[in-house]
């Protein structure tokens, strides 16, 4: 099967087969367009987020892609989508945001909805403070900014 | 998209923006966003406002069975947000007079109705093709707990198997009209049982226990009342129908309204259907009047499902009501009274328009000669009539003996001011236009 040759930020120039790659939406235009001859220049992409994408795309080519249902019923990964998938994801926080922007750039719609579920999932049914701490996201609302948009979501709340 | 330099760790923050945030959010559910989700930070707060407005399509989606209903839609312009929001506070709204409604009855009940309010968070329904059903269903709860309507089926006398909450009693003669609200298992029940007979489908949410009486809400409009107009049916003669009300929530406000004032009656430990007087409000039906510290309140009531009209099939029309007579002594009778006893009767009866009375006079009320004394207690006691035509009027009077006291074996009359035989404020009759001759013989 022919190659293609993916340049990592890094500048290592890695090889993948076609068939892999062009689950990248934006890989496949390029290769539609000007062929595999040519290096494709991935300049956000770093080799260990480049070989968890092949990894993924690998995968998928062979399995059914992970249908996870929305909203999610649970926390759990497990509850919603095969073990493989649910195991796939399981990642320092930082590797999975990574994870993100890359399947955001290349245009995989699989992985980037694998991804952003479970980063769903680490929000659902924690409490707010738990969140910013966990995210490590400053409030950058003043007491009255938040308790004016609390009072502007009231409506949305069990009131007795 | 960032280019960061290797020495920064990628945060959350760093990551999302507006296009990555829907693909995030539509995996949280409503609960995730109320629960503060949509304040982590001013980002997160961004992100749910207008510019996400497909998210919030989103949650409607989960929350509602449709996108639009015949009582219920988007408005050109509006924003998903806003509609999620009103529909949201609809909910929230039945569910404030439900639960209103089912405190002020137990209060006033000896018998508690327990288990029909849903949790806050337990609001998943079957369709319906009325909003105000659908939502309406988020907050009425089925203490029966029916899964299955088989299982209704297969007791035998489905009424024992199913549940549902008395709005309130009629009682006369030997006749105890229950007023029901009618719980998911049980409309399903009827609407079969309508279908059966009649052919039509339809969704009642009230019925008169053990009758041929519903009352269904019109999602069709067929009645060309408005859509979703409360419409009364059943007994003898459908050719007529009784319109109750625009809408369930303005029936269940008006129920709210009446059970917080105090206009049903409620001394014999069951919420009723007669009223009360109201301070400021003038009810037709409804007289009060006081004579030598007697107080006698009077109250008609029309029922729809003991009539009928059509006088192509019957000789005479019949407007049926009942009424309820209340004697007691007056609670602002100042000084002593002294004991009395009801001797006679007298009732005269006009029909709208005619001078000339149908008079009754007789000994006692119903066989007895109540005594009335001050110890706060009310004697009551309830009749029926009917007449040919409705806005008639009765008034009369009881002739009173005295038991004690210096005018010991006098007597006295107490008036009782005339009340009148007409329809309840804010009903009206209307001619059945799905009605057939042969319905006659259900």
């Amino acid at each position: 099967m022919s190659k293609v040759k993916l340049v990592t930020s890094e500048g290592e120039i890695v090889e993948v087969d076609i068939e892999v790659a062009s689950k990248s939406v934006l890989i496949k235009g390029m290769i539609d367009d000007s062929g595999v001859e040519e290096e494709i220049p991935l300049p956000n992409v770093k080799r260990n987020i480049l070989q968890k994408i092949i990894d993924f795309c690998t995968y998928i080519k062979d399995n059914s892609p992970p249908e996870i249902e929305k909203p999610l019923k649970s926390n759990n990964l497990n509850d919603v989508t095969t073990p493989w998938y649910a195991e796939f994801v399981n990642l320092d926080q930082e590797v999975l945001f990574e994870l993100i922007l890359a399947a955001n750039y290349l245009d995989i719609k699989p992985l980037l909805e694998l991804a952003c579920a479970k980063v769903a999932s680490l929000i659902k049914n924690r409490s707010i403070p738990e969140i910013r701490k966990f995210f490590n996201i400053e409030n950058d609302f003043t007491p009255e900014e938040e308790a004016q948009i609390m009072e502007e979501n009231k409506w949305a709340e069990e009131s007795f | 998209m960032e280019t960061l330099s290797q020495n920064s760790k990628l945060t959350l923050n760093d990551t999302l923006d507006h296009n990555l945030a829907s693909v995030l959010l539509p995996y949280l559910t409503l609960n995730d966003y109320i629960s503060g989700v949509y304040r982590i930070n001013k980002m997160f707060s961004s992100f749910y406002k207008k510019g996400a407005d497909f998210i919030w399509k989103t949650l409607f989606e989960l929350e509602f069975h449709d996108k639009e209903y015949p009582d219920h839609k988007i408005e050109e312009g509006e924003s998903w947000h806003s509609y999620f929001k009103r529909s949201f506070e609809m909910y929230k709204k039945f569910r404030r007079i439900w639960a209103g409604i089912i405190t002020m009855s137990n209060r006033k009940s000896v018998e508690s109705q327990d288990g029909y309010l849903r949790d806050f968070n337990d609001r998943t329904t079957e369709k319906y093709p009325l909003f105000q059903l659908e939502v309406f269903y988020k907050v009425f709860r089925d203490p029966a707990q029916i899964k299955d309507i088989e299982d209704v089926y297969s007791g035998g006398n489905f009424y024992e198997s199913l549940q549902n909450f008395v709005l309130h009693t009629t009682e006369f003669y030997e006749y105890e009209l229950e007023v029901l609200m009618l719980s998911p298992a049980s409309l399903l029940i009827l609407q079969n049982i309508i279908n059966v007979h009649l052919g039509i489908l339809v969704y009642p949410i009230l019925h008169t226990k053990n009758y041929k009486h519903s009352v269904i809400l019109d999602y069709q409009n067929l009645f060309n009342q408005g859509v979703g107009a409360l419409i009364s049916w059943g007994g003898p003669d459908r050719s007529q129908v009784q319109v109750l009300g625009l809408d369930l929530m303005n029936f269940l406000e008006d129920h709210y309204d009446k059970l917080e004032r105090n206009q049903f009656f409620s001394a014999n430990s069951r919420i009723e259907s007669f009223f009360n007087p109201v301070q400021g409000r003038e009810i037709r039906q409804l007289s009060v009047a006081v004579t030598n510290g007697i107080r006698i309140e009077a109250c008609a009531k029309y029922i729809h499902h003991f009539s009928i009209f059509d006088l192509q099939y019957h000789s005479q029309r019949r407007y049926y009501f009942t009424y309820q007579i209340r004697v007691m002594v007056d609670p602002d009778h100042e000084g002593e009274f002294d004991d009395c006893q009801l001797t006679t009767r007298h009732w005269e009866i006009y029909t709208a328009n005619s001078s000339v009375p149908e008079v009754v006079d007789g000994a006692g009320v119903i066989g007895l000669f109540p005594h009335i004394r001050k110890n706060g207690q009310i004697f009551s006691y309830q009749s029926a009539t009917y007449q040919t035509e409705l806005g008639g009027r009765m008034q009369g009077w009881f002739e009173f003996k005295y038991l004690k006291g210096e005018k010991k074996g006098e007597t006295f009359k107490a008036t009782i001011e005339p009340f009148e035989l007409s329809l309840d404020e804010g009903t009206k009759l209307i001619q059945n236009p799905i009605f057939e001759p042969w319905m006659h013989q259900l």
